[in-house]
């Protein structure tokens, strides 16, 4: 008698362990599955591949390039309707005086050239950045490159910012 | 008569036993091993507890690390560099005298003059300038497996993490590499 009692209060406390490991697991299963892939970093080093691309055609600058380059047209560029979700920027710095500012500090400052493309005020987003990595807030891809344009050399920086928070963050 | 007592005592505490449901029926122990016992179950469901509570919470915490895709260009095994290859290109294709540079290496089958304070302008501000001087950079003529020893004492530290080249010819190659002295975090500032 004392045994059957034991066991059944036993059997109880098993059931009770095991609806506890298996809730913890659909728990765990279920966290780990609700946060969407975070991929706007991809994204944005894409599509600074594809700006560097066609700006430096395996090491000569784009043939179709001068102050009026429109990145979004000569690099086939198609934001269509989410062209608030996305900025493109290319800075191009004289390579003669670059290395000169960049001992001063100011290389970054004086672009001789700018060309952009899409929402500017998610720049700001990169700013924010720059000390600590936020979450939400865009996601910003910036590479620089050597270019040789024949009589002018080029120091080109690229800058691609993605926002699409509500595709990649939960 | 101390035999009938004791069947008697026996019998009583029998009925007893089959009115009330305790704990004494479950572990008929002492009371010190009873409550030894109980303690023991009692802390093994408190540790499957706590042990499940951090796993639901690791999850969640690995869960948003995990989903952040980091960009290909960091992968830690990736030796190569696309914009240091574009560079690179950019710099072979530069105009020296009469020719470009890479035929002026090929000549010469070292980097000298012109070429040299090319290079230096080029990799040495992005790398060590911007790079705040967190990293080596160093390019050089390498015939089969041996590099000519230019820049041979930056080679004996720091982590190498990028590495192109443009062949010459079959066995010779003009190698450029940057080598981190900190850690591969650094590596996303140096590439502006």
């Amino acid at each position: 008698m004392n045994k059957n009692g034991a066991d059944k209060v036993l059997a109880v406390y098993w059931f009770a362990i095991l609806a506890i490991i298996a809730g913890s697991v659909v728990a765990m299963v279920l966290n780990f599955y609700r946060f969407p892939y975070d991929v706007r970093e991809i994204e944005a080093g894409i599509m600074t591949e594809k700006i560097a691309d066609c700006i430096s055609e395996a090491g000569k600058l784009n043939k179709n390039f001068n102050e009026n380059f429109d990145i979004a047209e000569i690099c086939h560029i198609n934001l269509n309707s989410e062209e608030d979700e996305y900025y493109i920027e290319t800075n191009f710095y004289d390579f003669e005086i670059w290395e000169k500012l960049f001992q001063e500090k100011h290389a970054l400052e004086n672009p001789i050239l700018t060309f952009s493309t899409g929402n500017s005020n998610i720049k700001t987003d990169c700013e924010i950045q720059k000390e600590k990595e936020y979450g939400l807030p865009s996601r910003c891809d910036r590479k620089g490159f050597y270019v040789n344009g024949g009589e002018k050399k080029y120091f080109v920086e690229v800058l691609s910012v993605v926002r699409k928070t509500s595709e990649n963050v939960k | 008569m101390i035999q009938n007592f004791l069947l008697n005592k026996r019998g009583q505490i029998g009925e007893a036993e089959n009115q009330k449901f305790s704990l004494t029926q479950i572990f008929p122990k002492g009371r010190g091993g009873q409550i030894g016992e109980t303690m023991t179950w009692i802390v093994a469901t408190l540790l499957i507890v706590v042990l499940l509570l951090i796993s639901v919470y690791a999850s969640v915490v690995l869960a948003k690390k995990m989903t952040l895709i980091p960009p290909l260009s960091e992968n830690e095994f990736s030796i190569h560099d696309s914009f240091v290859k574009r560079s690179m290109m950019s710099y072979l294709l530069t105009k020296q005298n009469e020719d470009i540079v890479y035929k002026e290496i090929e000549n010469r089958n070292t980097m000298d003059g012109f070429n040299y304070d090319l290079f230096i302008q080029i990799f040495y501000t992005i790398y060590q300038v911007v790079g705040e001087s967190n990293y080596f950079v160093w390019m050089e003529v390498v015939s089969g497996s041996k590099g000519s020893g230019q820049f041979f004492d930056e080679l004996t530290y720091g982590k190498k993490i990028i590495s192109e080249s443009v062949y010459l010819s079959d066995d010779k190659k003009i190698e450029l590499n940057v080598r981190s002295k900190q850690d591969e975090k650094t590596k996303a500032r140096a590439t502006i």
